[in-house]
């Protein structure tokens, strides 16, 4: 790639479009989109100009607004390692007091959030959604997480006897 | 998501395999309670829940393992780790004895230890308790009832069959012997079963977390089982023997669905899989035929394995010859073993530095063509030492040199340390607690206690790995048993 002359525009800086499912154009900073592993690849694919807006065909304006919140929030983030994959980062479940207030969101939100970062590739918001899921299960009983998330009881009464019984014993570790 | 739905976005609405990275968060409890919540969940966090499974001698414990699981066609195919903890449960002869012995009621681990305890036992959810009658005996006694019952049941069971073949068992402990009799079945249905540990002895086991579930329903954990007559009534041999030969056996089996490629067993006294050898032997010689036979139904467990992980506490003069040699063949079966932590050590060892010459297991190994990391706990002779690690020079990488003894005559650390750069071409050494015999001043001692200085314990492994050409003086530190005048 040639070097950028100094009075070139920053990259980083370059503003590019997004189309929305629902049509709608928006502007961002590449730098931001780019925290989206698909958006970053298809600028990529497309050439380095992206003038062209992108179509972003599974989500919509309002949760891509969310989506971009957090980008810029952790645009300088660094980029996740390989190592990070490890079961004790995995098993935490500790999440940043920044993310624990933009994830306090309805729940269809929250699991619009959670389906957009898998989309979009965005592996660190992904996991503060997950998180976010993870810590509304933890300490409740079967019939409160049936309430928080208005799960459907399809149990006959032996097969949850079977179930409980399973579990009696199972240990994880 | 764009579409406009009928109903809201849910949980349960999210595609499975982003409700798998939701489920690999939650801890035991939540994981449980979310598998109560509907079919969906009870589906996908069967696998997590039952990848490993854990079992104890205790019926309850076995008939879980055999019908929720192994005769579950869909559990069945989840698991890939068997942990068998095979310590004997003790017997008490009242409920006072039981009290007496418990942790339940004294500081386990402090005031806080007691606390959690009281907090595990009294769970809202939990069988045992009568909400809202917390005080001390109810629970200690309704979990003596359960305990005894079934332990009663498995001690009696056990004993007569030690002691001759008793065709009444079966109708007697009913449960006991259906519990058995279905074991080698059930183990033959785990069909994705990669990896098992038997642990029928040590002090590590006890602070499992597997062991809060026991403990929540018994009030009680091996640690108290060990200080117990039981042990004694037993000779601290009868480490679950029946079911870990069993295990081991299956796993040998030509019509093994699938071959076990990792495997850790720890057995203390008479090895598990001779116990059955010397309960029924008449004389000497019946031993040798039987062993030889027992030995060839179980080596092939061993043919598959990457992973080995083996410790083995003798006592002087418990057929440790038979010992050794059964260990031994096992381990010259497993060929393809890549990583091995082979533990071979006396139980009485620091009085017994001439016997020990029989109990050098390492002239008996064959050495491994595939090896690439080694910890070895063993008493030997330099020479052995040193011609045992020359059997696996072409491939050995990480070496791991922990509580070795050098037996009376038998050479000398210096002399060991001296040819390792010359054989071995290693990326990593450790070296710890190692001992040998000063003939001079008659009587043993140490390198490398936790005392020694880093920088002087780095020059050595520096020498070793041929980073430094001049092998540094050995500081035969501490010594070991000192005479008193």
């Amino acid at each position: 790639m040639a070097a950028a002359s100094t009075s070139a525009v920053d990259p980083a800086k370059k503003m590019i479009m997004l189309t929305t499912s629902d049509n709608i154009d928006i502007k961002v900073e590449r730098e931001v989109a780019e925290r989206s592993i698909l958006i970053k690849n298809l600028l990529e694919d497309l050439g380095s100009e992206g003038d062209e807006p992108i179509p972003i065909p599974n989500v919509n304006e309002a949760v891509m607004k969310k989506v971009l919140e957090w980008c810029e929030q952790h645009r300088k983030d660094p980029p996740a390692t390989q190592d990070d994959d490890s079961d004790s980062r995995k098993k935490s479940t500790d999440i940043d007091e920044w993310d624990q207030k933009f994830m306090q969101v309805d729940q269809e939100m929250l699991f619009e959030i959670i389906l957009a970062a898998n989309y979009l590739d965005i592996k660190a918001l992904l996991d503060v959604g997950c998180k976010t899921v993870a810590n509304m299960i933890k300490g409740k009983s079967p019939d409160e997480i049936r309430k928080t998330f208005n799960i459907q009881n399809d149990f006959t009464p032996e097969e949850e006897d079977q179930i409980r019984r399973e579990n009696e014993w199972a240990e994880d570790r | 998501m764009s579409d406009p739905s009928p109903s809201p976005l849910q949980l349960l609405y999210l595609p499975e395999e982003l409700l798998e990275p939701i489920l690999f968060l939650l801890d035991l409890e939540a994981l449980k309670a979310v598998r109560r919540t509907c079919r969906t969940f009870a589906r996908i966090a069967a696998p997590r829940l039952f990848r490993t499974i854990h079992i104890i001698l205790s019926t309850d414990s076995l008939e879980w393992f055999i019908n929720c699981i192994a005769f579950n066609e869909v559990l069945a195919q989840v698991v890939k780790k068997l942990v068998f903890h095979g310590q004997i449960p003790r017997k008490y002869k009242d409920r006072d004895e039981w009290e007496r012995s418990s942790h339940f009621g004294r500081p386990e681990f402090g005031l806080g230890g007691q606390a959690m305890l009281r907090n595990r036992v009294t769970q809202p959810r939990d069988p045992l308790i009568n909400p809202g009658q917390t005080s001390r005996p109810t629970h200690l006694f309704r979990a003596y009832d359960l305990f005894q019952k079934d332990i009663s049941d498995f001690h009696s069971c056990y004993k007569e069959e030690q002691t001759r073949g008793d065709s009444n068992l079966k109708t007697r402990y009913t449960r006991v012997y259906l519990a058995y009799s279905n074991f080698p079945a059930a183990i033959s249905n785990l069909t994705r079963l990669e990896s098992a540990v038997i642990t029928a002895w040590g002090t590590q086991d006890d602070t499992h977390p597997f062991w809060h579930i026991i403990r929540r329903k018994t009030a009680q954990s091996p640690r108290e089982w060990e200080t117990s007559t039981t042990t004694r009534e037993f000779g601290r041999t009868m480490e679950g023997v029946m079911a870990l030969d069993w295990l081991l056996r299956i796993c040998s089996s030509p019509n093994a669905p699938k071959k076990l490629s990792c495997l850790k067993f720890r057995t203390y006294g008479n090895a598990f899989w001779l116990q059955q050898q010397f309960w029924r032997m008449r004389s000497y010689a019946d031993v040798d035929e039987n062993i030889c036979n027992s030995l060839a139904g179980l080596q092939n467990a061993f043919t598959n394995l990457r992973s080995l992980d083996v410790s083995v506490v003798y006592g002087i003069g418990d057929f440790h010859a038979h010992i050794a040699g059964s260990l031994a063949k096992f381990l010259n079966r497993a060929q393809k073993l890549s990583k091995l932590n082979l533990a071979f050590v006396a139980w009485n060892g620091e009085g017994v530095w001439s016997s020990q010459a029989q109990c050098d297991i390492l002239p008996l190994l064959d050495g491994w063509t595939e090896i690439r990391k080694l910890k070895l706990s063993v008493s030997t002779k330099a020479t052995s030492l040193i011609a045992f690690l020359a059997k696996l020079a072409n491939t050995l990488l990480v070496l791991e040199l922990s509580e070795i003894r050098l037996i009376q005559g038998g050479g000398t650390w210096a002399d060991v340390i001296a040819s390792l750069p010359e054989i071995l071409n290693l990326e990593r050494i450790e070296l710890e607690k190692l001992w040998e015999f000063s003939e001079k001043a008659g009587k043993g001692r140490t390198l490398f206690e936790y005392w020694d200085n880093e920088e002087y314990i780095d020059s050595i492994k520096n020498f070793i790995l041929r980073r430094a050409s001049e092998c540094p003086v050995l500081v035969s530190s501490t010594p070991y048993r000192p005479t008193r005048p």
